[in-house]
């Protein structure tokens, strides 16, 4: 056990205030630990401190990915944030680098994720005129986000 | 306890293979994704083209590369980034399309500071071939929209993704109405389009606003109002002479929609232009006191929206008119009361190429026949 915890262990590192608000208001709550999820193991590599364990006093509360995705031509930072049992609570466009398809940040069109998992159906997610490519890419990085998440909890590198 | 430990790592590192293999897009990490585009380094090049063939009834055919751009931007540091493209057009004049610093303070405030699209309708701005049906580019676009329509400015641009809101603000040079002749540059037939400066030594008296919002909140539509409010200018030794510069104002909306296979899109014009009467004398021209025009398209994905592909078959109707209203003794010329219907096929075999072919009916209000012509394209935006 002492060494599965070892795995998860982690060196602190805090994501941005931009991150730590959104997800603060997501559970209404003020004092969420970030926990950055390490795998020191070859065959699934996590870029660092891209996914988070979230917890309040100790207690799980959920999961937090913070990535990039390509844009037609730059990347844009994102942030996914589960519950427990990996389902889509939150999701926003944390920082967008270019002009075309700044659209995707959109509150209401985010709304379309929640309540979300890994194997939900991505097909009913609306599209958006100007913003073919970044919608595209935000599907792919939402459905890549929850199925990390789901293998590292199939691997019970997560609870 | 170190033994079952051991176990259970033994059993973790197998499973972990294991379920590797049955899930290879997973080991596509994002440093992956990332090396694999050119996203990841401070250069971005880009381009896009289009080439044409118009074969009107009657008349000879044009075979055009009507547009070669080359999209080179640079980006400093997060907050910090240049957008340049460079244009050939009809294969020999070199322009500079836009060139301009954006300075991101927050993805609601950008301050930007250069040569810049004028923030006008939709293809104005997303004019690239790939992002349109039809060949050419709507005819609202050219008399009455000058597309493509750029001047010198500075303002601001951002978003606010709470409100689905996003808009551009910027301070222009304006049109220009006179040459250093003192001849006139805009008039009756294609309206303001002739008195686009286009960064090229750009005059300016007093700086014309241009502004744009636009909401997403909606999904599947988008919505926006524009904006261009100035008065143009006339060369130094005519700034005094009656006549010489006009007032414009130019507002306008438009949509776009997408549901499944199914698209649509209208753009919608009103420009009210002051002292035309005495500008009209001064120069012998027919500009008109009023603009009006625009358009709805619907086209739908002949293809299955799962496919890569895309064949949208899409009808357009337009009518644009640089004669709404006219003031003092100029009579409405209803030769410059224009519509057309375009009918055709976007075949784009992957995003960023597209085939197109499309067929158009011109008319205008004083029955002039004009013809028909028959539209073959190929375009690429990378």
């Amino acid at each position: 056990m002492s060494s599965l915890a070892c795995l998860a262990l982690t060196p602190l590192s805090q994501p941005s205030k931009k991150v730590v608000k959104q997800v603060q208001a997501t559970f209404d709550i003020e004092t969420i630990d970030f926990t950055p999820i390490v795998v020191d193991h070859s065959s699934i590599t996590l870029e660092e401190n891209t996914y988070y364990k979230l917890s309040v006093q100790d207690s799980l509360i959920g999961y937090a990915v913070i990535d990039k995705a390509p844009s037609k031509t730059a990347l844009f930072d994102y942030l996914v944030v589960t519950d427990k049992e990996l389902s889509i609570l939150r999701s926003r466009v944390i920082t967008y680098r270019e002009e075309y398809g700044g659209a995707i940040g959109s509150y209401r069109w985010l709304k379309q994720f929640i309540g979300k998992k890994h194997d939900s159906d991505f097909n009913d997610i609306a599209a958006i005129s100007g913003a073919t490519i970044s919608v595209q890419s935000m599907k792919k990085a939402i459905i890549e986000s929850l199925e990390t998440l789901q293998l590292l909890q199939n691997e019970k590198i997560i609870p | 306890m170190k033994k079952l430990s051991l176990l259970a790592l033994l059993a973790l590192v197998s499973s972990i293979g294991f379920a590797q293999q049955s899930n290879p897009a997973l080991t596509q990490s994002t440093a992956q994704r990332i090396i694999s585009s050119n996203s990841g380094t401070p250069v971005t090049l880009g381009g896009y083209a289009e080439i044409k063939y118009n074969q009107p009834n009657g008349k000879n055919g044009t075979l055009d590369a009507h547009r070669v751009i080359a999209f080179i931007a640079y980006r400093f540091d997060d907050k910090l980034q240049f957008v340049s493209e460079i244009e050939f057009e009809h294969a020999s004049v070199l322009e500079v399309e836009q060139a301009f610093v954006n300075y991101n303070l927050s993805n609601a405030f950008n301050l930007r500071a250069g040569l810049m699209l004028v923030p006008f309708g939709i293809t104005n701005l997303y004019h690239e071939p790939t992002t349109f049906n039809g060949v050419n580019r709507p005819f609202l676009n050219k008399y009455i929209v000058p597309s493509t329509w750029r001047e010198i400015g500075v303002g601001f641009a951002g978003t606010d993704y709470a409100t689905s809101l996003s808009y551009e603000a910027y301070l222009f040079n304006g049109i220009r109405s006179l040459d250093s002749e003192g001849n006139g540059l805009i008039g009756g037939k294609n309206g303001i389009r002739s008195g686009r400066q286009s960064a090229e030594k750009a005059k300016m008296d007093s700086p014309s606003l241009a502004v744009k919002v636009d909401y997403f909140g909606i999904n599947g539509l988008r919505t926006a109002v524009s904006g261009f409010f100035g008065r143009s200018v006339a060369d130094d030794d005519y700034l005094d002479v009656t006549g010489a510069t006009v007032g414009i104002s130019m507002i306008g909306g438009d949509y776009r929609y997408v549901n499944g296979r199914f698209t649509s899109r209208g753009e919608f014009v009103y420009a009210s232009l002051s002292d035309t009467e005495a500008y009209n004398q001064l120069t012998g021209k027919s500009l008109g006191s009023a603009f009006s025009g625009g358009y709805v398209e619907a086209a739908f994905n002949l293809l299955s929206v799962e496919k890569k592909q895309k064949l949208d078959a899409f009808v357009r109707y337009q009518e644009y008119d640089t004669h709404a209203k006219t003031a003092g003794n100029l009579a409405q010329n209803d030769a410059y009361d224009r519509n057309d219907v375009t009918m055709g096929l976007s075949f784009h075999p992957t995003p960023g190429v597209v085939f197109k072919g499309d067929y158009q009916w011109f008319g205008d209000r004083a029955n002039n026949d004009l013809g028909n012509q028959i539209n073959f394209g190929v375009g690429v935006w990378f």
